[in-house]
């Protein structure tokens, strides 16, 4: 019941608070245009001047895409590997961010949203990096757990000729392995908030509260977790849909689809503030 | 000896009707009986092989194949060039495989297996024994038999090229001592190496395999016989004419299907056995479906499937191998259980494989020296079979919005290699099997291609069909190809095979740059106007000049603007393929012109008044072995719509990407 209500208050939250919304989404694009600029140009160099290029507007000519990555795979292997940096960038980023979230979700008092957003920002920066750190143990045990698992598959899976049997078993491996990502991302979560409301600086000692959180009070922190897990599946499916039903081939198609991509990115944002705001309430919620 | 003469004479006759019925000559004529050993992974065999010396000399020697050797140690030529792994599959230490030969004599004669001397004759590689050399007591004359039997034991490997166990699933190709083959006066009997495949004679195969009677199997040929043993065993006996190899296969976790396939024009009559393990009984119809597309394809494209069985067999899974992989009349095929409908990996191998019934089995191709004419051609039919039954743009893959077709999928690596090897080379003397598998398959696939778009459809299918029928049960060379080639299109088309089969080089025609320019008027000083000047200065006209000037500015502003329509097409690659040109202008006018492609460029220069639009090298791309579409064309103004389209796709699957790992 009370992780319902921690739900409701946290989609709540997200949705009166578009500003924190819009700064995320806004990040995202900006690291986006990062990538989007090297692509455009390389693409406008290979194709635009040629009438394959004619092929690519309402499909995909695949005689052309073995051809780019052939003749201009130097080139988007450069790109690639900037996209990898910028990704590693952009967790460090969120690790920066997520203070400024919480900050705004917990703060009351009447200042400018920017300068609460980015007060929070750098105030936790330090403390969340240090919990980012310290959470690589969780995810070195989380790597051994998953090797053993491998490991026991393999075994019953090495003999025989059962294909079903190794379809299950690698099945049940990527289920362990997202359940316990979901897991330790949730304890994280709780940890900064922890970290948060309680203005503590001690992080380690947060880190391991959290999981003492989460194993004594374990139905109702799933049960939350797993409500905005499916709210971001229904999301997902609701921009499938309308994914599908834009044609994609015209001008005015290509704007309302680009519309609709960053409405899709928006929405990560929203349910990353959901999340937050949800977990906070429940975490800040009365033990009963 | 006189009361045997009756019979034999009666024997001589039916035999006599036998081959005037059959459809090869019977260079060999094989009796085995081959029994399986579940437990050793192996098995024990007598053969007996009559082998007809068709050539006009005497023959002093034999020599065999003994394939299974190539996985005796890691020092044989297939293992040392393989690196011990086949197709992605690799060798398994434990599991060696080898051939013994226990006993090998002239039949009636003195035993020779003292006389077995192995040889190398392409690398001399010392610890190669995949070839045996036995010189025999009396030489073979022309036209005369010798009869042989020889006693062995085959230790099967675990299955990683084509042959080979993987726990109860057996796959027995290449088990048996089998004949070279005598050609052009000598033995053309090549060592098993990692990119070869196999050349034989054609003859008669009568086989009894004893499995213990749990197995189901499945061997080449027709079965004749059945019968059960009282040692807990059972013996089929397959007997198959005008096929060069035989295989067969056991595993008890095969289930058996059987269906006949008949069609009126051409007429054919089969049965389809599928021997399916039981784990991919889900994909029983794609398996059948696929069959039959191949029967109805090859049969209407080259000539009817002339044989009584065609037996499919899908290996064990982890015996993957062993998949992919024909014989006469028994082909293997592959798939996973898992694997979603819209991706025709199944259909794709069990066309192909189905195929190489055409173009290994009945055309006896030499693989180890020119793969390609197995390989090539039957990719090529492959693509067109594929095309014609799944769709052109989808034959690969229609599955989760993704549409690949097969044509671009064999494209793909001709584009992306390096100028190595020609499509016409031994097959073990390729820079890699990368290399090999590209010319062979994909390059010489995508040469018959564009070979059929040039010379028409028609025109294409009548030199397969002649090709097939002139050639079928016996050995052409890639001479008797293009021979066919020229004299049914009645073209001399030694230019496109002499650089196609023989050149490693490239194919690449552009569209170099395009061009229009107003034309201007005359400005500066020319020479009619230095002297006309210099006339009416004597006269003293000077101030009607300046009036004449501006009547003639009026004019040319009334007068339509004439542009300098310029296109440069640049021959990029080696080779050299005629060319259609197609110039476009932005009033709609379209010019057709044809290059014969041989200089290094070409301009062409038209005066219009109107503007280029575009210029496109072979609009239509049929020359397939162009390894550029890209560059094929050029237009004025650069279409900007995919651009963006995809630039913000893959920006917004990079924004995903944050978002995910931000979370």
């Amino acid at each position: 019941m009370k992780a319902l209500k921690s739900y409701g208050h946290g989609v709540r939250e997200a949705t009166i608070r578009p500003k924190i919304v819009l700064l995320l989404w806004f990040f995202n694009f900006l690291f986006g245009i990062f990538i989007f600029y090297p692509l455009h140009n390389r693409l406008m160099e290979a194709m635009s001047h040629s009438a394959i290029s004619e092929g690519m507007v309402s499909k995909v000519n695949y005689h052309f895409v073995f051809e780019f990555l052939t003749y201009h795979g130097q080139a988007f292997g450069t790109i690639r590997s900037v996209a990898l940096i910028l990704v590693c960038v952009y967790i460090l980023f969120s690790i920066f961010l997520y203070g400024g979230i919480l900050h705004s979700l917990v703060e009351t008092q009447k200042v400018a949203f920017l300068q609460r957003f980015f007060q929070g920002c750098g105030k936790f920066f330090g403390r969340f990096f240090r919990l980012f750190i310290y959470s690589l143990i969780l995810w070195f045990i989380l790597f051994v757990l998953m090797l053993i698992l491998y490991q026991i598959g393999s075994a019953l899976t090495r003999r025989g000729v059962n294909e079903q049997l190794v379809f299950y078993v690698f099945l049940v491996e990527v289920a362990v392995a997202l359940f316990f990502i979901f897991f330790i991302n949730m304890i994280q979560d709780y940890a900064r908030i922890r970290i948060v409301t309680e203005d503590s600086r001690y992080v380690f000692r947060s880190l391991f509260q959290s999981i003492g959180f989460v194993f004594k009070r374990l139905g109702g922190t799933l049960v939350l977790y797993y409500l905005l897990v499916l709210t971001g599946v229904t999301v997902a499916v609701v921009y499938w849909g309308l994914r599908s039903v834009i044609p994609f081939s015209s001008a005015a198609a290509i704007l309302i689809t680009f519309v609709v991509y960053q409405l899709f990115i928006a929405s990560h944002a929203w349910l990353k503030v959901a999340f937050q705001a949800g977990q906070l309430s429940y975490y800040t919620a009365p033990y009963s | 000896m006189k009361k045997s003469i009756i019979p034999v004479l009666i024997s001589l006759l039916f035999l006599g009707q036998l081959a005037s019925a059959s459809m090869s000559e019977h260079i060999v004529n094989y009796k085995i009986k081959a029994k399986l050993l579940p437990d050793e992974k192996a098995v024990s065999g007598q053969e007996v092989l009559t082998w007809l010396n068709n050539s006009d000399r005497p023959v002093e020697e034999l020599q065999f194949h003994l394939y299974l050797n190539a996985f005796k140690n890691n020092k044989t030529t297939f293992i040392t060039e393989s690196g011990g792994a086949h197709r992605g599959f690799k060798l398994d230490k434990k599991n060696w495989g080898y051939i013994n030969i226990e006993r090998f004599a002239v039949a009636g004669g003195p035993a020779l297996t003292g006389e077995i001397e192995y040889i190398q004759p392409d690398d001399g590689n010392e610890y190669d024994q995949t070839v045996m050399r036995v010189e025999l007591p009396e030489p073979v004359l022309p036209q005369q038999t010798v009869t042989l039997e020889i006693d062995f034991y085959s230790k099967l490997p675990k299955v990683f090229a084509r042959s080979g166990f993987y726990e109860d699933f057996f796959m027995v190709a290449q088990w048996f001592p089998k004949i070279g083959v005598f050609w052009k006066g000598e033995w053309n009997c090549h060592q098993y190496h990692n990119n070869t495949e196999f050349f034989a004679d054609y003859g008669v195969y009568e086989v009894e395999i004893t499995v213990p009677e749990e197995y189901v199997i499945g061997a080449t040929g027709k079965r004749i016989k059945e019968t059960s043993n009282s040692d807990g065993t059972k013996t089929y006996t397959h007997y198959q004419e005008d096929i060069h190899e035989f295989a067969w296969t056991a595993c008890p976790d095969f289930v058996e299907f059987r269906e006949p396939f008949r069609m009126e024009n051409p007429h054919v009559d089969t049965e389809m056995i599928l021997l399916i393990h039981r784990m991919h009984l889900n994909h029983k119809e794609r398996y059948l479906s696929a069959l039959k597309n191949g029967i109805e394809f090859y049969s209407q494209s080259y000539g009817a499937y002339p044989y009584q069985t065609i037996t499919l067999v899908d290996p064990a899974p982890k015996a993957t191998g062993a998949g992919g992989m024909e014989y006469p009349t028994l082909f293997t095929g592959g798939t996973m259980w898992w694997l979603p409908k819209g991706i025709y990996m199944t259909e794709m191998v069990t066309i192909h494989e189905f195929g190489h019934g055409y173009w290994y089995g009945m055309v006896g191709s030499n693989e180890f020296e020119e793969a390609w004419l197995d390989e090539g051609i039957n990719t090529y039919s492959e693509i067109k079979a594929m095309a014609k039954y799944y769709g052109e743009d989808r034959s690969m893959i229609n599955w989760g919005g993704l549409k690949i077709g097969d044509l671009v999928y064999q494209r793909a690596p001709v584009m992306a290699s390096s100028r190595l090897d020609p499509i016409l080379k031994n097959s073990w003397e390729f820079y890699s099997g990368g290399s090999y598998g590209m010319n062979t398959y994909a390059k010489a696939a995508l040469m018959l291609l564009t070979l059929e778009n040039y010379l028409g459809e028609n025109v294409m299918a009548d030199i397969m069909r002649t090709y097939f029928e002139r050639w079928k049960f016996k050995h052409p060379t890639s001479e008797d190809f293009v021979a066919v080639a020229e004299e049914v299109s009645g073209q001399d088309l030694s230019w496109f095979f002499d650089q196609f089969l023989k050149s490693p080089n490239k194919l690449d025609y552009a569209i170099g740059r395009i061009r229009s320019e107003e034309i201007e008027d005359p400005e500066g000083i020319f020479d009619d106007e230095l002297r006309a000047e210099g006339q009416k200065a004597e006269k003293g006209e000077q101030e009607e000049k300046g009036a004449d000037k501006d009547k003639q500015e009026a004019n040319n502003q009334d007068k339509e603007k004439i542009y300098r329509n310029e296109v440069m097409v640049l021959r990029k690659g080696e080779l050299i393929f005629p060319q259609e040109i197609l110039i476009r202008f932005d009033e709609g006018e379209e010019v057709m012109e044809k290059w014969d492609g041989r200089e290094r460029w070409k301009r062409y220069v038209y005066f219009r008044p109107y503007k280029l639009e575009s210029a496109q090298v072979d609009p239509e791309y049929k020359v397939l072995l162009d390894i550029n579409f890209t560059n094929n064309s050029r237009l004025m103004k650069p279409n900007k719509l995919p651009v963006w389209k995809h630039a913000l796709r893959l920006m917004f699957q990079f924004q995903n990407i944050l978002s995910l790992f931000s979370f």
